[in-house]
């Protein structure tokens, strides 16, 4: 098979243009490209930004004054709920996914992400739980227990109506978006960049993103076991969070906090990736200490781990315990300090250009440092047991948050939308808006500080005249609305530059990074051949690049078969290795959005029975993404171009979607890590252990599944030969006596779940291994089709490794779950009080 | 070659998370046990044991980190191993409070 001998400059763009494109009109629904995407993703975010900036008006309208009657307190309780809610997942999380999303294939030089469907349902996931958590605050429903859901406030006793139903699935629903994009990510920075654009060539905001999406893996899925796990008991009494069936609410602080605290480093990160490539374009000089800087993010993004028990000094954690979480909180400031001053040394060193994005540079330097150092004043105990729940903490995570993410992202959004629309900045009104944001933002929360140590709690409405605090709410809120207005200004600004902004040839800030090396705004293939990288990708010549690979110069500069073809590397040297490609363009993320969205819906008006149709449905839609995926016959190697030819991404040994399953099984271990550590957390601190009951252990049943399971991996292991057929039907077959096993167990059990926590803990495991199992079935079926339809051979085998990693991991995880019951009563009759 | 490359720059990080998990592990449990009150000489049964788990946790990642300078490749990868590793050995510190602080509520 050839690839077709090279074409002009404009034949090759109307080829690439039909192939990658997205067409007008309802089209716009089958959109699955990253430019397409992360625009979406953006935008979709600043609408949200904008209610969350409009709700963070009325919280000021509120305080500004004593025994304020603007909004009454059940009304201020949604709507300080929502603003955090709004801020942090609507907003934060999803902007830089869209960044990432629209920025990152153009700085690796590839065309588009490794999984663009699955971008697309992440979107419409987000999007969909986004107007669901909104739609809730219309209709006055919204969640009002604070953005973190504490319980027992959160529990249906204190909270009986739908509010924390709609945090809790809402969020859910949204944080599909944020796991699929980590995948998304980690997949695409690891696998698909330039031929010779090794790990440490690669520019670095890629490294920030991969170490951000790695995080993303492992922080969100313990949040999603909590809210889960807080949606079974609201829903079926399950009581994991109620003290006096075992129980216990710091349960939930513990999970919360394990995906909030790594959130705040989630949101900074890729906030400082932005910074690390903007500051030394402006500098005119490469980044100071790329290599320490690289380390340094590793060791934050550890270090945040370790710290989640810093929000939780106040609720009687033994010294010990304490020291190792304040300890790793002052130590956050290290490398978070290597990076400020390896920004301060690339300037120092070079010669800055005081631009627009500069002065917002400036004003992340300012605001950031002084929330780091309330930072580091609060990780030591003594302090935060003073300023604990008072508006000190909300002063410091504003200057942290604000300082060290809308700063940045705002400097990002005057460097890159003339990337984005190409044009330039007119900036007659972007130094106002700039300095009216930096004015009222200090206003507002530097006065926060004070009322703080004052001793003003969060989350009041009202408070006394006696309490002295009117003066400098009333600062704050004057304040909150000059910062308004100056964002009102840059809105303004922004749409001028669109509509009215300077067209500009080529790279206007003289960068030296891949997505300037092609036309702006950005054609929909991006890149018309992709580059060979020799040298670091933040110091390339795009001037001289651009037009290089317009004219088909570089890699892959033909069409073939109306493929969307892009190069996978080797994760390390980049190395080419196969030619990845891509799937086309469809609804049907729009399709399966809309019945995960059905699936949680059902659960939020409690049609429990129709919610399992909602899944099998979602299920189906999933199935038929794999219509156009796969290849009936062997193919000989592919002509990529400069003499080089490589397989089919289905014909070599570890494609994309090999990495995408090892990684979801990753954040899927880690939802199962935290449920056993939260089963033995329990054991360990909740009241009213063991259970007055005998824990159900059925050893039969136990034993007939663990038997199911290890024949499933057995059989699931086997590679293409002459039994494979025999082998899938003997896995599924397999697969169907552990679900008999199971359920027999569960249908037998599940009323004594409501009793204990205990109990609860052991229903909630064996679930996860019937939800695995049943996967697995439905895995297994799928590779006997795919066999029966010839889409499997020797060297097409796939789909029988995916297959092979999710049986390795059910039997892992399903001889834990089935041994689980002994360990909970060996523990509550072993060593109870 | 590629898992174990990316692997070398974040093993002793993740020495330093499990590590991290399993002192807290240990000490809640301890406390739970009343191994506190178990007293062996002049200290406790549980202090005894963070200790050594500690020591354990801080030879580990030593040895890692001394590994992967011994390994000596001057590549740019290996230096940021080198510094990563390094970094999580410094981070250990966050662990001497098992010697002197309260062990248990």
């Amino acid at each position: 098979m050839t690839q077709a001998p090279r074409k002009s400059a404009l034949r090759l763009h109307r080829e690439l243009t039909e192939i990658w494109g997205t067409p007008p009109g309802w089209g716009r629904l089958q959109a699955v490209n990253h430019t397409v995407i992360g625009k979406r993703f953006m935008l979709t975010a600043l609408v949200f930004f904008a209610i969350g900036g409009i709700l963070a008006m009325l919280i000021r309208t509120q305080l500004a004054t004593t025994q304020s009657a603007f909004l009454d307190a059940a009304t201020y309780a949604q709507v300080f709920t929502m603003h955090g809610v709004v801020m942090m997942f609507l907003f934060a999380i999803p902007f830089f996914e869209g960044l990432a999303m629209y920025l990152l294939p153009k700085m690796l030089g590839s065309r588009d992400l490794a999984f663009p469907r699955m971008s697309a349902y992440g979107y419409w996931c987000y999007l969909f739980g986004g107007t669901f958590l909104v739609g809730a605050l219309v209709t006055g429903v919204a969640p009002d227990g604070g953005w973190f859901m504490y319980t027992p406030l959160s529990s249906s006793t204190y909270s009986p109506g739908v509010n924390a139903d709609v945090w809790l699935l809402g969020i859910t629903f949204v944080e599909i978006s944020a796991l699929s994009a980590a995948v998304e990510i980690l997949v695409s920075v690891l696998k698909l960049r330039a031929p010779g654009m090794s790990l440490t060539r690669m520019p670095i905001f890629a490294w920030y993103m991969l170490i951000v999406a790695g995080m993303m893996l492992i922080g969100f899925p313990p949040l999603i076991l909590g809210s889960i796990l807080l949606e079974a008991e609201r829903a079926f009494g399950l009581p994991f969070f109620d003290p006096t069936r075992g129980g216990d609410p710091l349960l939930w602080q513990h999970l919360f906090w394990l995906f909030g605290h790594p959130e705040v480093y989630i949101i900074f990160l890729p906030a400082a990736g932005a910074l690390s490539t903007i500051i030394p374009t402006l500098a005119r000089r490469p980044l100071e200490g790329y290599e320490i800087v690289v380390a340094a993010v590793i060791a934050l993004a550890f270090l945040s781990f370790g710290l989640w028990v810093h929000h939780m000094y106040t609720v009687g954690i033994p010294h010990v315990a304490l020291s190792f979480f304040s300890a790793a909180s002052g130590l956050a400031a290290v490398p978070t300090g290597v990076q400020i001053f390896a920004w301060l040394a690339t300037l120092a060193h070079g010669k800055p250009r005081l631009s627009v994005p500069m002065l917002h540079i400036f004003g992340f330097m300012f605001v950031f440092v002084l929330g780091g150092l309330t930072g580091v004043m609060l990780a030591m105990v003594p302090f935060d047991w003073q300023a604990h729940d008072t508006h000190f903490v909300v002063a410091h995570l504003h200057y942290v948050l604000v300082g060290g993410f809308v700063f940045p992202m705002l400097a990002a959004a005057y460097y890159w939308l003339p990337h984005i629309f190409g044009r330039q900045a007119v900036q007659h009104l972007s130094h106002a808006a700039f300095w009216m944001i930096f004015i009222g933002f200090n206003l507002t929360f530097f006065a926060m500080h004070l009322t703080g140590l004052r001793g003003m709690p969060r989350r009041i409405s009202t408070y006394p005249p006696e309490a002295g605090w009117e003066t400098l709410n009333f600062i704050s809120s004057m304040g909150g609305f000059i910062m308004t207005t100056g964002f009102a200004l840059v809105a303004l600004d922004l749409l001028l530059l669109a509509v009215f902004g300077k067209p500009f040839r080529r790279n206007p800030w003289q960068a030296g990074t891949l997505e300037w090396a092609m036309p702006t705004p950005p054609t929909a293939y991006a890149f018309a051949s992709l580059p060979e990288i020799s040298a670091r990708a933040d110091q390339l010549d795009p001037d001289r690049l651009g037009p290089m690979l317009a004219s088909g110069q570089g890699y892959l500069g033909a069409t073939r078969h109306g493929w969307m073809e892009v190069i996978g590397v080797d994760m390390v040297t980049g190395k080419p290795e196969q030619v990845v490609v891509l799937p086309k363009r469809t609804g049907l993320p729009l399709l399966t959005a809309i019945a995960t969205g059905s699936f949680f819906a059902l659960l939020l008006v409690k049609l429990y029975w129709l919610a399992p149709i909602a899944l099998l449905i979602v299920a189906a839609l999933f199935l038929l993404w794999t219509r156009d995926c796969g290849l009936k016959s062997d193919l000989a190697d592919l002509p990529v171009g400069h003499g080089t030819n490589l397989p089919h991404h289905y014909q070599t040994e570890q494609p994309p979607s090999y990495w995408a399953m090892a990684f979801t099984l990753t954040a899927d271990a880690t939802l199962f890590a935290s449920l056993l550590f939260g089963s033995l957390f329990l054991w360990l601190s909740a009241p009213n252990w063991p259970p007055e009951s005998a824990i159900p252990i059925d050893v039969t049943t136990s034993l007939i599944a663990a038997a199911a399971l290890v024949v499933a991996a057995g059989f699931g292991r086997a590679t293409f030969t002459g039994r494979t057929e025999r082998n899938l039907c003997i896995v599924a077959l397999a697969y169907g006596v552990a679900l008999l096993a199971l359920g027999y167990f569960l249908i037998n059990t599940h009323g004594e779940a409501t009793q204990h926590a205990a109990m609860a803990s052991i229903f909630a495991v064996k679930t996860y291994a019937i939800l695995h199992i049943f996967v697995g079935l439905i895995l297994s079926l799928f590779c006997l089709w795919r066999v029966r339809s010839g889409y499997v051979s020797v060297r097409r085998d796939l789909d029988l490794r995916l297959g092979r990693q999710w049986h390795l991991f059910t039997l892992t995880t399903g001889l834990i779950a089935l041994a689980f019951p002994l360990v909970i009563n060996l523990l509550a009759g072993g060593a109870g009080p | 070659m590629s898992g174990r490359a990316l692997l070398g720059i974040l093993i002793a990080w993740i020495g330093w998370a499990g590590g991290f998990l399993f002192l807290y592990a240990v000490q809640a449990t301890g406390c739970r046990a009343g191994w506190n009150e178990q007293m062996l000489g002049p200290i406790s049964l549980l202090r005894l044991l963070l200790i050594i788990a500690t020591a354990a946790i801080v030879l580990l990642l030593f040895w890692l980190t001394a590994k992967a300078q011994r390994d000596g490749s001057t590549s740019s990868l290996a230096r940021i191993g080198v510094l990563a590793n390094g970094a999580a050995l410094l981070a250990t510190m966050c662990f001497t409070g098992v010697v002197w602080l309260r062990l248990c509520a």
